[in-house]
């Protein structure tokens, strides 16, 4: 079977920041992007990117930066999404009004760190040969 | 410790198996095949730190972004 998407680039984004009130209690802050779309093979690059900047784990660049040394966000993530004409990076914080310039600051300057900091084996440990033992433990206990 | 986490999320993830066949069939639509998690592992496990960088300095490109702010209402 062949895949039959055939969609044409996403082409005219443009950068845009709107502000609206609404009946909330916190600050919903979002910001996002285009990204790489499903066929191109840099995606799992991102994929990866992506889970370290904001991902589940709470040791995530995002994280640790807005709640555990700040104490500004409630909840903190990064989303990585890919379409057949395009993708999506988005990140989304909740947090006091009060606190939102300095939490918008804060995420910013990480995105930023993730292209600039020099990232050496020690901050970010090649595990090549180690072997996947949960793998292999995942499929004894999964049904067939 | 980053590729391994991923790794060991997207593995933990693997036992959702209605998720699993509905990722499996969106990719045979879009690209006609489908990946096994021991390929997409071997693609995260290859890549290096500068491919990382150069990536991030592509796609995470601060003056690209799109922002949108919902603040409370004044009382």
């Amino acid at each position: 079977m062949q895949g039959f998407a055939q969609r044409q680039p996403a082409i005219g984004y443009k950068p845009s920041t709107d502000t609206h009130y609404k009946e909330v209690t916190q600050t919903h802050c979002a910001l996002g992007k285009p990204a790489l779309s499903v066929f191109d093979e840099r995606r799992f690059k991102l994929y990866l990117l992506n889970n370290i900047l904001g991902g589940p784990s709470m040791n995530s660049r995002l994280n640790m930066a807005l709640r555990e040394k700040h104490g500004l966000a409630y909840s903190i993530e990064s989303v990585y999404q890919a379409f057949t004409d395009t993708g999506f990076i988005g990140i989304y914080y909740g947090t006091e009004e009060k606190a939102a310039a300095k939490a918008r600051r804060i995420v910013l300057r990480e995105i930023q760190k993730l292209g600039r900091e020099n990232w050496a084996p020690c901050n970010f440990i090649w595990e090549k040969n180690k072997p996947l033992g949960r793998w292999p433990w995942l499929r004894k206990i999964t049904p067939a | 410790m980053g590729k391994e986490q991923t790794i060991g999320q997207m593995a933990m993830a693997e036992e959702n198996y209605s998720g699993l066949m509905l990722v499996y069939g969106k990719t045979l639509l879009d690209k006609g095949k489908i990946e096994s998690l021991e390929e997409i592992f071997k693609k995260i496990r290859s890549c290096t730190a500068e491919e990382l960088q150069d990536l991030a300095n592509e796609v995470y490109d601060v003056d690209r972004f799109s922002f949108l702010t919902y603040l409370p209402k004044p009382v």
